[in-house]
């Protein structure tokens, strides 16, 4: 178990400095010059700028040095979590993600747990009831789901909503009614895929021999699922929902550009809009670091759950 | 084709007719789709103009038939580029040996923990928006389920007495590669691809809606859903149609691929 | 032997490590020589190393201790420029043909495939397959179908007018009737002989068929448990062998041909998995 671990863990690391690398790599894309690019964004375009101040702000991000080196400075600095200042207004990135992130957070809490109550009875009931109208019905809704994206979902709720029922504000941050569209709007993706494998989980887990076995037995229907069929779908369930919240992050991207709530997606848009590097290169490499920590913890959480695994590698 | 209820015909129906609008949308369109016409500006749907005008008075019916080139014909490139990187990095990765292999996976998983959005959006708005800038991003965040799939039924083809015989007859690499290893992976992409043109479209018209897709005279689905955003409250039904060609889209290749993936078996890793 | 032998082995083992990490020999350091059209039948016991020990000297699987020879340059390393130079000179026949042939090529651009590599012109590679394809018994329409419409019989002998087309000087045989139905596996031993007459090349062949053996082979070597436990002219060794494992072999082939004739039971093919039964 203990190397198992390890080597993951190991593994994720070595990922980690890949994609520091790449995020790196992002900058060097841009097209012209960097010292430039920031120079027009501190002083504003058209002024003229003089020699001493691009060399300053070349000394500044250490472009006139190797790739590697620069790479290897801008990565320690990451250590130290100094992720640098913002282009636009000089502060703190980290500052600017932190603040970001808690309203993140909250649309992301009250998305997940949107989710988690909608699609675990959902997607449990039509698997138990497979072949009904009621099945029919969450199916027909799932697959249209996974086809819709999300900003035209959170335009449509805005006009149903907001505009002709007028029961929750269409715009901006403020008491709970605000939550809810975007709240919606975000757990809906979640809402799909969770219910989707709950339901192919359930049909699974129901046709399996020992609950056949249980059947034969005589032993309630309700009883069944209950205490059967239910703890063996919800594995697969748990891991699928982890990873989703993995996911939350990018959808919150365009949820919180259709409802303007001021969360790190905004953050990110606006920064990738006005090319503040810095900010765009730490929410890249933010959201891909978390991916790698959930990835691992759903591994670990799965190896934890599935009794075969523990026995190959205990 | 046999076996196929009406349900998944019609979506290969829906999505041969998409490909199609790719390519003659234009063409189609009743108005001209970039011509504005300041006296009809914000009509609700009528008879003249099946989803209302713009705010420019232009018809959005056609600018939708006009903006399939972009938001499908670009998506059917993104696949093209996605399927063709991935093909490359698999074939090298299941068959170059050990440490190939290992050090192409790292990679693969290093492009793999960037939210698909969020690298493209940073990729594109880095490079600057536009055609090529679209493409490239997409290409770059999208190649890594076709490198995982390719990879792991190379391993197992590579392994076969056919492909020892061919080393041993000193075929080339190139050849082996084309001859003995891409026909295994090809039905298995198919269904990968199908089912990632739907993604690439809601990634096409997400990045338009955003605000870094094609410049705005130019109709993409996404840019037109941009343009319209702003009206959400005076002119509902402009702020939602334009974006039900998306959803159609991104249900019939979905649903096509679903199909298509029953037909030739789960061959598809985890 | 009075010239320097063509191929020798010089203390060649195979270890493979398995999926737990444990290291297991499966070709202990074997020595060997084989001189210029000499063709040496190898067998022994299933899971005694025979594909094994062909696999090491192809460089299919790399040998993990000692060194070979051909032609006088050592092959130190698998697939140094020594034992790219063997390889060069050698082709195979494996056991099952279904799995050497590329499923979906036509048995024409396999066959062409050794060909192309040794740069023969395209009219000279057409007219040479169509010529040894005629001369391993395929009917000419059958080149251009893929593995999955031809007999199992027909696959074989694409597999040995492959190997023979280039005219190698080293062939490799592994079990190369073992798949075929007694019937057909009797014409193609028959061919075989006929074609290794008249190009001469120098052959390892593993097999448990004792008749083919006795046709074919000028020595014999009996490999068991990763070790050769016997060598030596296959006229001699076939009616007196001196180890346990030669002996028990021959009886068995002898005592299994006697029930083949009884009961009629040959190897066939699947016909929906194509796998052989």
């Amino acid at each position: 178990m203990i190397s198992y671990a390890l080597g993951r863990v190991l593994g994720a690391l070595v990922v980690m400095l890949l994609v520091s690398l790449l995020t790196f790599l992002l900058l060097q894309m841009a097209p012209g010059d960097a010292v430039l690019a920031i120079a027009r964004a501190r002083y504003g375009d058209g002024v003229a700028l003089s020699p001493e101040s691009l060399a300053r702000i070349m000394d500044e991000i250490g472009a006139n040095r190797p790739f590697l080196v620069q790479w290897g400075h801008w990565a320690s600095d990451l250590a130290r979590l100094d992720l640098g200042v913002s282009l636009i207004d000089g502060r703190p990135v980290a500052d600017i993600l932190a603040e970001g992130f808690c309203r993140t957070l909250q649309l992301a809490l009250a998305a997940v747990a949107l989710a988690a109550v909608l699609s675990i009875p959902l997607g449990l009931l039509a698997g138990v009831w497979r072949g009904t109208w009621f099945d029919s019905v969450c199916v027909s809704l799932a697959t249209l789901g996974s086809a819709m994206p999300n900003w035209w979902l959170g335009v449509l709720l805005i006009v149903v909503f907001s505009v002709n029922l007028g029961w929750f504000p269409a715009f901006g941050r403020g008491d709970a009614s605000h939550l809810v569209l975007p709240a919606l709007t975000l757990g809906t993706g979640i809402t799909v895929t969770t219910a989707r494998l709950l339901r192919s989980a359930t049909v699974e887990a129901l046709s399996a021999r020992h609950i056949a076995a249980a059947r034969g037995r005589g032993i309630r229907e309700s009883r069944i699922i209950g205490r059967h069929a239910l703890r063996n779908a919800l594995v697969p369930v748990i891991t699928i929902f982890a990873l989703e919240i993995a996911f939350v992050l990018e959808g919150a991207v365009a949820v919180e550009y259709v409802f303007g709530w001021r969360g790190l997606g905004l953050i990110f848009i606006e920064a990738v809009d006005a090319r503040d590097y810095p900010v765009i290169q730490a929410m890249v490499l933010f959201s891909a670091i978390l991916f790698i920590v959930i990835n691992l913890f759903v591994d670990f959480l799965t190896a934890w759950l599935d009794p075969r695994t523990r026995a190959t590698i205990g | 084709m046999k076996g196929l209820n009406a349900f998944q015909t019609s979506a290969f129906v829906v999505s041969a007719l998409l490909l199609l609008l790719a390519v003659i949308g234009p063409v189609l369109a009743p108005y001209n789709p970039v011509l504005p016409d300041p006296i009809a500006r914000l009509q609700s749907p009528s008879a003249a103009h099946w989803f209302g005008t713009d705010h420019l008075g232009r018809d959005v019916f056609s600018r939708v038939l006009a903006g399939a080139r972009l938001s499908v014909g670009l998506a059917v490139l993104v696949v093209l580029a996605s399927a063709g990187i991935g093909l490359c990095t698999g074939l090298l990765a299941g068959a170059g040996g050990r440490w190939v292999d290992a050090a192409l996976m790292r990679l693969t998983d290093a492009f793999l923990a960037f939210p698909e959005l969020i690298a493209a959006l940073a990729v594109a708005g880095v490079l600057g928006g536009g055609g090529v800038e679209i493409l490239f991003a997409l290409a770059v965040v999208g190649w890594m389920r076709y490198a995982r799939l390719v990879r792991g039924m190379t391993l197992t083809t590579a392994a076969s007495d056919h492909v020892a015989l061919a080393r041993l007859s000193r075929v080339s690499p190139m050849r082996i590669a084309r001859d003995h290893l891409t026909p295994p992976v090809v039905p298995a992409m198919i269904v990968m691809m199908t089912a990632h043109l739907a993604r690439a479209i809601l990634a096409i018209s997400g990045l338009g809606f955003l605000g870094f897709g094609a410049s705005p005279p130019t109709p993409e689905w996404g840019v037109i859903m941009l343009e319209a955003r702003v009206y959400i409250l005076s002119a509902p039904a402009y702020a939602l149609l334009p974006g039900v060609p998306i959803v159609i889209s991104a249900l019939a290749f979905n649903l096509a691929g679903d199909a298509l993936r029953d037909r030739i078996g789960p061959k598809e890793p985890g | 032997m009075v010239t320097a032998p063509l191929l020798a082995l010089k203390g060649l083992g195979v270890s493979v490590r398995s999926a737990t990490g444990r290291l297991t020999t499966i070709l202990h350091r074997t020595s060997l020589e084989v001189g210029k059209s000499e063709i040496v039948a190898i067998i022994g016991p299933s899971g005694g190393g025979k594909s094994t020990l062909l696999k090491a000297i192809l460089g299919i699987i790399p040998f993990t201790q000692g060194s070979m020879a051909f032609k006088n340059a050592t092959i130190r390393r698998p697939l140094d420029a020594s034992h790219r130079s063997l390889r060069k000179a050698s082709e195979a026949v494996f056991q099952n043909p279904i799995a050497a042939l590329n499923p979906y090529a036509t048995l024409r651009a396999t066959l062409s495939e050794p060909l192309l590599s040794m740069g023969v012109a395209p009219a000279d590679r057409d007219t040479l397959v169509e010529m040894t394809a005629k001369r391993m018994g395929l009917r000419p329409g059958v080149l251009d179908r893929r593995p999955a419409a031809v007999s199992l019989g027909e696959a074989q002998r694409a597999c040995i007018a492959r190997a023979l087309a280039p005219k190698p000087a080293l062939l490799l045989l592994d079990e190369p009737l073992s798949a075929l139905d007694a019937l057909v596996a009797a014409d193609v031993a028959n061919l075989l002989t006929e074609v290794i007459g008249e190009t001469r090349p120098t052959v390892l062949f593993v097999s448990h068929d004792m008749r083919l053996v006795r046709r074919l082979a000028t020595r014999l070597i009996v490999v068991e448990a990763g070790r050769i436990v016997e060598d030596g002219p296959a006229s001699r060794l076939l009616d007196a062998p001196q180890s346990a494992a030669a002996r028990e072999l021959i009886d068995s082939d002898r005592r299994r041909r006697a029930r083949f004739v009884v009961e009629g039971h040959a190897p066939r093919r699947d016909p929906k998995t194509r796998a052989i039964v």
